[in-house]
């Protein structure tokens, strides 16, 4: 007995040393924060910058099929996208920002600790997203998201019902910023703070619903009453301003580059995206006259792309094919050295030579018209500083244009149109300085812009309706440079600008009329399945083929 | 002060108290005199025991009072003598009816093979020392049915997947666990980057053991083998015991060993290049990636194509046969003035198998001194030095191994046994970073760019670095493809490992049938690493430099209870009562700096841009566990066993687990010995076992916490910006360990007077409740979490056919077979979930798809009509499928091993052959040097045309004719991944060796107790016989790393193959 005892003395030590081999309570990471640590201007600077990412890649996908940028992914619109493609949009808006948006939200309406500004502004960001994705996706999950496990499968809403939700949001954030309250500050990366500013914004994004929806059944009085308070000045530009910041290129750090995407994409050591032929010819050859900001949107590296051998311009020996017998630019469009709508051949070494992005909206170089690459690691240009123009004053000039000469909203269509491109010219010149390297003798002087005006306005005094509304599409499809998302849209209700440059490849198929849905929701979610490229948001009421 | 007592009570109790016992020693021999080696001797009716020496000389400590010894020896007929008054108790065995054999089983309890219900392989010591191969895991390959190893790369260090019947998690660790001298042995594969940035090849822990230093290994591969280890032993366990571990069952007074081998490395394969064409596209030269360009001036389209070049590119190829040099680029102009514009001739050169011919030596040197210092007490050292250096330059392994094993016997009859093992080690290798088809897909490869070298560069004569800023200058426009031979010289990753671990345990037997022991182990490694990039290359342009530090400690403490009576003179029973205490500590520390200041000076404060993180984890696992085990006569066995664990990364309701196991074992031999007479059959046994176990997650996935970033953005005007965010993991408080439950039967016989021995299992693992890390669709507003649902199944052979064709006084051949296949299913995942990426890509990977095997591979098909004809496209060339499928299943139809040893007097010819019987893989090599127009079989003539086999749009048959370089370009080669699946069949020459021992009476005027020469080899000719015969590839790379992918080749560093000589010599 004895020398049992001793013996479970012996196991008393081992147990009573060995307490910190039997504590079991090791559930929160040590590596993180707990959720009551949250910060709300925290989660609105997460916001902000998830928003920025958001736009910028459905404006990067959205591009492609309008030739804003060249379509390289695939020869036809069925191949040139994958559904993996739009895993990161799908990402950013449902795990990223709309569940912190809530959150933003739920904090700023905590009873007895309202922060109106901070949940309005929620609000507005909301409901650009989801009517955003809506004009990507069409039907798409709402009533039933942001659930984790216990709701695995969120079912697709109706379209129209997404949209009007959006609607009813920026309404009630109209009401938020009418009320007052502390202002958000220099924590608002888009106003610093100004609620009149988002008050505009608010109307604007009303605009832009009614415009969108305006073959479903937008209102030419509701537009009318939104007039006196929208976005006409470019100091009330609703854009996302990029940094300078550059951190660890290639290296693959979490931690963001500040800079302009595009401006990482091609001004570091890669060649990032060919640009759009049709775009750039659109700018440089189409209308006999060059348009003013065409050195601030492209940079030439190469200013002679017909002298670039058969291997790294295989185009220049291949003459041009039959069903590129219309106003076209083929293989180049002159010395600007894009890509053809569709060409996916494999890349050549042409990095250092093909034309980039230009110090508008990206970032970058102006184009003094002398050549030479631009791949010197983040050294060039506006190292990009440049903007996100998600909802600018010239935009609101052409939505009112549009809705003047087709739905009879107040005003004269003529100067909206006018107005507009002068708005856009005025914007993208400022970014001249952004420049140090620029040569100021190139900007364009007020003759150059009259005279491009001018042009506009009479081909438009000379066009029937149609011809009318081809020509304000054309010049808001211009003056979105950087935004693919209105592009892609005005393109699918209106059919313009008309005569764009068809895919290399003949016998085409048809149009891309909404996107894939993203692999991530077609593979995880028990209720999606694919859809097809051609079916119609609801606001697309045109006929299936009347674009190509 | 209540503390202390105890304390004291302790020391007390170790000193003060004698228990009688005495120790029994004697010799082994057989019939002959001959001694018998590894016989066993075991203390009747207990696990005391130990097995004979070399010299056949056992000593075993026994308890005083009537006790009975058995002696057992393969192939011999066991005998039991109970002790008398001598403590010198001689055995001769006679061949003869039983056969035993004593396995080292779980908690390393040593019991006779034939009382288990469950499978165990035993490798000893001569199957381990003195192999060319550095890795204790890749020693294994081949020698264990049921037993799937692969290395990840043939870069020395590289890591070693293994896994054991079957993976049956999902997405959790499938990897075995490692128990070395009866304490858990960390094994990760730790790497600061993911496969996908190169972190393939990094090293497994088991690196850290000397194989020179190893004197036994056991594999217990099913649930009802693995049970008391809990769940970490799911995957099976490898039980490694050291000499410094088994130093108890020394006998000899000294022994000093000592062993030398140098070994040769080199690439096993060099893949053969064509010829005719260079550098170039449709046919004409100029500085694409591809060789699809002129052919060379030697060849008779050369001519031809001449007189029909309208426009020869920068190359400028002439009549002459010259080009122009392709450094000549305006930026290289004041780097090399003399290169631009310069002609050179355009002709084929060798420059990969130049690159890849190299050879490396290793060099490895062991000691062991064994020293008996009294009746009881023996000590052991060990000491063993490796540098083995890869077949590329800058790829080297050095690892110094120290090892001490001591076991004394108390005065106060406490057995008191140590071991301590401090390792070291440094790795050095260049970067392998996979790739689809060109440049590395996230940071540097030195692979990639050398294997798709134009055949018409010259390598090694054309610079490689700029002499004005140091960077790399290559042949492409934009300078945008590193130099391989830069990227050698300016880019390493350096790993260091200290390691020590270690025991220190304790016996006492309380009464004749009552044992207490108690053991703690430590097991704690840093491990730093060093990945260096110098500025001016073109993948990472301003250089990166990023270091790690990680720290691991596992403390494992287990008390047992042991216990055996022999209740009536038919039956027996023993077992154990034990707990066990296992906390793991990972501690991780990293640095990340980019954008080098000074070219080619590696410390942090000469980058510009830096970022740190830290990381810590604690798992702590209580378990308590109870063993019965009841034998009637000597020829039915029955054992249960179960374990309870507590786990600390769960929450409290689901935290703690049961899992119970048993077996069953008869021998109807020993049952009827009558069976026997005939010598047709010699021994049967039948077996059968179920098992269950559970899985656990890692730590911190049940409860939510707060997304946080620092410097997420800074704006325009300097304004720094941080983050909160919900974070996109969504923890999972319901989180329950998974279950798995095994059933497997064998039968084991000795047959025909024994010269043929099969040994068979059939087992059926079922897994469910299966912790998957499963992505959600974002729509749930998280995009990850962890949950349990999936179910699946692995059921599967393993056997192993033993034949001795030859055996006489001198002269023994023995045949080995081993035979493995494992069917596995995914049987579901969870509600609407159809399938799960196990590892890899979203749209190129691993799949867990139900109905399918697991790691079914899916990636980018062609367009098919209904028919399955490919749907050709207007421009003459498949089509892309938008949906993804299904490609190819990794997993192999069936392994088999044949292992042939020749025994003739003092010399020993071993060789094993390996069969690996299908199992598919994704080959970047083989397509993309066929694609690229590379590969041998590309040599033909290119200027004819080619019409693709298919049906266009219209369904008609396919009448577009293509150019051959468009055909296999994106027909053949890179374009969809479906054509670039391959059947990995390979059979390989796995290891020769021939050793020489020189004859006894030959030493006996020398001090050398033995000495021996070794020749040996590994992986010295192998074939995949369905790749193309040019690539000379060898399948058996994991270019997903260690863990839970297979089936991929992303040009992660081609195998190896060793051969040299071994001396070994006894003092």
């Amino acid at each position: 007995m004895n020398k049992l005892y001793k013996i479970l003395m012996v196991f008393a030590i081992f147990l009573g040393s060995s307490c910190g081999l039997t504590d079991l309570d090791h559930l929160d990471d040590p590596n993180k924060v707990t959720p009551d640590n949250a910060e709300i201007s925290l989660f609105f600077n997460a916001i902000q910058l998830n928003f920025k990412d958001f736009f910028m890649a459905a404006s990067d996908q959205t591009m492609p099929v309008v030739r804003m940028r060249a379509m390289t992914g695939g020869n036809t619109y069925n191949n040139a996208y994958t559904p993996v493609s739009f895993n990161f949009i799908w990402n950013r808006a449902y795990s990223d920002l709309l569940p912190d948006i809530d959150q933003l939200i739920s904090i700023a309406e905590t009873p007895g600790s309202e922060i109106p500004t901070y949940s309005g502004a929620g609000k507005i960001l909301k409901a650009y997203t989801l009517m955003t994705l809506v004009d990507l996706f069409g039907k798409v999950p709402l009533t039933e998201i942001g659930q984790g496990v216990s709701l695995p499968s969120p079912k697709a809403d109706d379209q129209a019902m997404v949209y009007a939700s959006a609607l009813s949001l920026i309404d009630a954030a109209i009401v938020d910023f009418n009320t007052s309250s502390a202002p958000i500050g220099s924590n608002d990366l888009f106003y610093g703070g100004d609620a009149s500013k988002w008050l505009k914004l608010a109307s604007t994004l009303k605009l832009k619903y009614l415009v969108t929806t305006r073959l479903v059944g937008g209102s030419a009085s509701d537009i009318n009453g939104l007039i006196p308070n929208l976005i006409t000045s470019i100091e009330d530009d609703f854009q996302f301003k990029f940094g300078t910041t550059r951190t660890n290129v290639g290296a693959g750090n979490a931690n963001a580059d500040s800079r302009h995407n595009n401006y990482q994409r091609q001004y570091e050591n890669g060649a990032g995206r060919y640009l759009s032929n049709y775009y750039m010819w659109s700018l440089s050859e189409e209308k006999g006259i060059t348009d003013p900001r065409l050195r601030y949107y492209f940079y030439r590296q190469d200013l002679e792309p017909e002298l670039a051998d058969a291997f790294t311009l295989d185009c220049n020996s291949i003459p041009r094919p039959l069903h590129y017998n219309g106003p076209y630019p083929w293989c180049t469009a002159g010395s600007y050295w894009g890509r053809d709508h569709g060409d996916n051949a494999g890349i050549p070494p042409d990095g250092d030579r093909r034309t980039v992005h230009g110090v508008y909206p990206a970032g970058g170089s102006f184009d003094n018209g002398l050549g030479g690459s631009v791949q010197n690691s983040g050294a060039d240009g506006g190292k990009g500083a440049g903007i996100a123009p998600i909802m600018l004053s010239s935009f609101t000039h052409f939505m009112l244009a549009e809705a003047a000469l087709t739905m009879g909203v107040t005003g004269d269509a003529k100067t909206y149109l006018e107005d507009g491109i002068r708005q856009s010219i005025a914007k993208v010149m400022t970014f001249g300085a952004m420049d140090s390297k620029a040569d100021a003798s190139l900007f364009p002087t007020m003759e150059d812009i009259d005279a491009y005006v001018n042009l506009v306005s009479s081909n438009y005094d000379g066009a029937d309706d149609a011809g009318k509304l081809d020509i304000i599409i054309k010049e808001y499809h211009i003056a979105l440079w950087g935004n693919g998302i209105e592009a892609y849209n005005a393109y699918r209700r209106t059919g313009y600008p008309s005569g764009m440059q068809p895919t290399k490849e003949p016998n085409q198929d048809a149009f891309t009329r909404s996107m894939f849905y993203p692999a991530d929701y077609v593979n995880l979610n028990a209720n999606a399945s694919q859809k097809a490229v051609t079916d119609q948001v609801f606001w697309d009421a045109n006929p299936a083929d009347f674009i190509q | 002060m209540k503390k202390l007592s105890l304390v004291l009570t302790m020391v007390l109790f170790c000193l003060g108290i004698t228990i009688a016992q005495r120790t029994i020693t004697g010799t082994v021999t057989d019939d002959t005199g001959e001694s018998l080696i590894g016989a066993s001797v075991l203390l009747k009716s207990s696990s005391i025991g130990t097995v004979t020496d070399i010299e056949g000389s056992y000593s075993l400590e026994i308890p005083d009072g009537d006790q009975t010894l058995v002696f057992s020896y393969t192939g011999y007929a066991a005998q039991e003598v109970a002790v008398g008054a001598s403590n010198v108790v001689n055995m001769v065995l006679s061949e003869g009816l039983e056969l035993s054999e004593v396995v080292v089983t779980g908690l390393g309890i040593k019991r006779e093979k034939k009382a288990l219900g469950y499978a165990v392989t035993t490798i000893g010591s001569g199957d381990v020392n003195l192999k060319p191969e550095s890795d204790v895991g890749r020693i294994l390959r081949g020698k264990v049915p049921g037993v799937n190893i692969t290395s990840t790369s043939g870069l020395a260090g590289s890591g070693t997947n293994i896994i054991i019947r079957g993976y049956s998690s999902i997405t959790g660790d499938n990897q075995p666990l490692f128990v070395v001298d009866g304490v858990p042995f960390n094994a990760d594969t730790n790497s600061d980057r993911g496969f996908d940035a190169g972190g393939a090849t990094a090293s497994s822990r088991f690196l850290d053991l000397d194989p020179n230093s190893i004197a036994e290994i056991s594999i217990l591969k099913g649930l009802s083998a693995t049970v008391l280890y809990g769940e970490a032993g799911r995957n099976g366990v490898v039980l490694v015991t050291t000499k410094g571990g088994s130093v108890g069952e020394l006998d000899k007074k000294m022994e000093i060993s000592v062993s030398q081998s140098i070994f040769q490395t080199e690439v096993a394969g060099i893949p053969e290049t064509q010829k005719n064409y260079g550098n170039g596209w449709q046919n004409d030269a100029s500085n694409a990636f591809s060789n699809w360009g002129a052919p060379f001036n030697n060849t008779p389209e050369f001519q031809t194509h001449i007189n029909g070049i309208t426009n020869g590119g920068r190359y400028a190829l002439g009549e002459d046969g010259n080009i122009t040099h392709p450094y000549t680029f305006t930026n290289f102009a004041d780097a090399f003035p003399d290169i631009k514009d310069s002609r050179i001739p355009w002709v084929a050169q060798d420059a990969v198998a130049e690159f890849l011919g190299g050879t490396g030596l290793v060099n490895n040197t062991s000691l062991n001194i064994a020293n008996k210092l009294s009746e009881g007490t023996s000590v052991n050292f060990s000491y063993g030095y490796l540098n083995d250096e890869g077949f590329i330059p800058n790829n080297n392994l050095e690892r110094h191994n120290f090892g001490t094993g001591l076991r004394t016997n108390l005065s106060n009859g406490v057995e008191l046994g140590a071991t301590f093992n401090y390792t070291k080690s440094t790795r050095n290798t260049p970067p392998a970073t996979p790739i689809f088809s060109s440049n590395p897909i996230d940071g540097a490869s030195v692979f990639s760019n050398v294997l798709y070298t134009p055949i018409s560069h010259d390598l090694y004569g054309w610079p490689n670095t700029n002499p004005l800023d140091n960077s790399s200058v290559y042949y492409r426009g934009g300078n945008d493809i590193t130099h391989p031979l830069w990227t050698l010289s300016n880019i390493n990753d350096n790993e260091k490992v200290d390691r020590f671990f270690g025991n220190v345990n304790l016996g006492y037997q309380i009464t004749d049938f009552l044992r207490a022991s108690y053991r703690v182990g430590i097991d704690g490694y840093t491990q730093t690493q060093r990945y260096t990039i110098n500025k001016g290359g073109s993948q990472v342009p301003d250089g990166a430099m990023n270091t790690s530090e990680r720290r691991n400690l596992i403390i494992d403490q287990t008390a047992n209870l042991i216990y055996n009576a022999n209740l009536t003179t038919d039956w027996s029973i023993d077992g154990i009562l034990g707990v066990n205490l296992r906390r793991e500590d990972r501690d991780r520390v990293f640095a990340l700096s980019t954008e080098q200041f000074v070219y080619n000076l590696f410390t942090h404060e000469n980058f510009i841009q830096h970022s740190n993180f830290s990381l810590n984890r604690v798992e702590n696992t209580i378990g308590a566990y109870g063993t019965v085990s009841a034998g009637f006569k000597n020829f039915l066995y029955l054992n249960f066993q179960g374990r309870n664990d507590w786990t600390s990364t769960l929450e409290r309701d689901t935290r703690s687990i049961f899992y119970p196991s048993g077996s069953l074992a008869f021998i109807p031999t020993d049952a009827f010995p009558n069976i026997t007479a005939s010598e047709m059959i010699n021994y049967l046994k039948l077996r059968v076992g179920y098992g269950t176990s559970a899985g656990y997650p890692n730590p911190y996935q049940t409860r939510n916490f707060l997304g946080t970033q620092t410097r997420s953005f800074v704006t325009d005007g300097g304004t720094v910006l941080n983050t909160n965010t919900v974070d996109n993991r969504f923890g999972n408080p319901d989180l329950e360990p998974e279950r798995h439950t095994e059933l497997e039967i064998g039968i084991e016989g000795k047959f025909f007077k024994r010269r043929i021995g099969i040994d068979i299992s059939l087992y059926d693992k079922q897994s469910k409740d299966l912790i998957i890390d499963l992505e959600l669709d974002p729509s749930t507003g998280f995009s990850q979490s962890t949950i349990n649902s999936a179910k699946m199944q692995n059921r599967g052979i393993e056997a192993s056919l033993n034949i001795i064709p030859v055996s006489t006084n001198n002269t023994q051949w023995t045949i080995t077979g081993n035979f493995t296949k494992n069917v596995s299913e995914i049987i579901s995942i969870a509600d609407g979930i159809d399938k799960v990426l196990i590892s890899g890509f979203n749209n190129l990977g691993n799949f867990a798809i139900p109905g399918e095997p697991y790691g079914i591979i899916e990636g980018s098909r062609i367009l098919r009509n209904d028919a399955g004809q490919p749907i050709i496209g207007n421009a003459g060339t498949y089509q892309q499928d938008p949906e993804q499928g299904i490609i190819g299943d990794p997993n192999p139809d069936f392994i088999f091993n044949i292992i042939n040893s020749v025994n003739f007097k003092g010399l020993s010819f071993r060789f094993q052959f390996d069969w690996q019987q299908g199992g598919d893989i994704w080959g970047s090599t083989a397509s993309t040097l066929t694609g690229r127009g590379i590969a041998g079989e590309t040599g033909f003539n290119r200027f004819v045309p080619v019409i693709v086999s298919g049906v266009k749009a219209d369904g008609t048959p396919n009448d577009i004719q293509i150019t051959a370089n468009r055909h296999y370009w994106e027909d053949t080669g890179v374009f969809y991944d479906e054509n670039r699946m391959f059947d990995a069949t390979t059979v390989r020459l796995r290891e020769v060796s021939l050793s020489y021992s020189l004859p006894k009476s030959f030493l006996e005027r020398t001090p050398f107790g033995s000495a021996s020469l070794t020749l040996s080899g590994q992986n010295l000719w192998y074939k995949a016989v369905n790749f193309p015969d040019s690539i000379n590839f060898d399948p058996e790379v994991l270019s997903l790393g260690v863990g839970n992918g297979q089936g991929f080749d992303f040009v992660t560093g081609p195998t190896a193959k060793r051969y040299g000589a071994s001396l070994s010599f006894t003092f």
